[in-house]
């Protein structure tokens, strides 16, 4: 059921990336005030509702295993951490190429982009020292999750609290029915790339566990030294 | 019956003064210069004008004085506008292939580098397990 689940999103990911770029430019109209540069919308709302996504099963697995200490929510939580780096990534690569286009600047530091670049940064340094902080990372490492995993909502609202030139999060309900309907294509593709990368990546923690099990018996037979 | 020829012409006479009477009265031959000296006494008042209201009326008086100029004036312009928007929609495609490409780059690199840490997984455990295999044979 679940690899029927992953292969399902496999496939749905991979047809929806390949129809997006037609979707996006034959099928959506154009946003007359936005003009052309309107079109990186359809990637860039997507990967960040993702990368959210990302954070809060990153931040909720981190809660179970502080809670549990069942290795299971570890590797759920340091794979959607590597995932987190990789959508946030796509964030704020679009986000300035877009903004140079709408704004005319690459960046601004108003509290939408600073605190989506803060987000990024913290589940950078959690990606660096889960891969290097050695054993017994696994704690501060969900600490620092579960800490990540507050600065969503102040990103999120970031744009109501504050005066900000980044746009509202009443777009989306405003999008008409060609712009909508390719919109949540898009979102339905990236959360079904999100489910095939997180399964992918569980696959890999595993081998890492199996590796470091072979390694172990390996010392105590004295195969290697 | 004998006054039909009569209603006839007073219909036909009614018609043709109602034809002349709607006929545009031709406009007075304008004088270039005197019109030109006018064209230039327009101005553009920011405080009470509309920047595309003033400009209309420039070009209205334009017409009025010289038509083939104000014809050259408007293809100038079009061709002006062809291009500003022409470089304008270059410029912005650029961006959003390059924003388009980011992610594309970013999801392949991504599958390429779990894809080789796969690889690099499974090669170190077979070779692990042959080699405890190996030594527990007697």
């Amino acid at each position: 059921m679940k690899r029927a689940l992953v292969i399902l999103c496999a496939v749905v990911a991979l047809v929806g990336f390949l129809a997006l770029p037609f979707l996006v430019f034959d099928f959506a109209p154009l946003a007359y005030e936005l003009y052309i540069n309107q079109k990186i919308f359809y990637y860039h709302v997507p990967a960040a509702l993702v990368s959210f996504v990302a954070v809060f099963v990153c931040g909720i697995s981190s809660v179970f295993f502080l809670v549990k200490r069942k290795p299971e929510y570890d590797d759920v939580a340091a794979a959607a951490g590597d995932l987190v780096v990789i959508f946030g990534g796509i964030v704020l690569t679009t986000g300035p190429i877009w903004a140079k286009l709408a704004w005319n600047t690459w960046w601004v530091w108003d509290a939408r982009l600073t605190s989506t670049l803060l987000l990024w940064m913290i589940f950078v340094a959690y990606a660096l020292l889960r891969r290097f902080g050695g054993a017994g990372f696994e704690v501060g490492g969900a600490g620092l999750a579960v800490f990540g995993m507050a600065d969503v909502p102040l990103i999120y609202f970031a744009v109501n609290f504050w005066k900000t030139q980044h746009p509202t999060n009443n777009v989306v309900p405003t999008l008409s029915g060609a712009m909508r309907l390719t919109f949540w294509i898009a979102v339905v593709s990236y959360i079904c790339l999100f489910v095939v990368l997180l399964s992918w990546r569980l696959s890999l923690r595993r081998a890492e566990r199996r590796l470091a099990a072979a390694e172990d018996t390996a010392l105590d037979e004295g195969v290697i030294a | 019956m004998r006054s039909s020829p009569l209603l006839v012409i007073l219909a036909l006479t009614l018609y043709a003064g109602a034809a002349h009477a709607i006929q545009p009265v031709a406009a007075p031959p304008v004088d270039r210069a005197t019109c030109m000296q006018e064209l230039g006494g327009l101005v553009y008042d920011r405080e009470k004008d509309v920047l595309a209201v003033a400009g209309q009326r420039f070009m209205d008086k334009l017409r009025v004085c010289d038509s083939s100029l104000h014809a050259a004036a408007v293809e100038a312009v079009r061709q002006q506008i062809q291009e500003d928007e022409t470089a304008k929609f270059t410029k912005h495609s650029r961006f959003v292939i390059i924003a388009y490409s980011v992610v594309w780059g970013v999801l392949v690199a991504t599958v390429a580098a779990m894809w080789w840490r796969q690889r690099r997984l499974l090669d170190a455990i077979a070779v692990l397990e042959r080699k405890i295999a190996a030594s527990v044979k007697p």
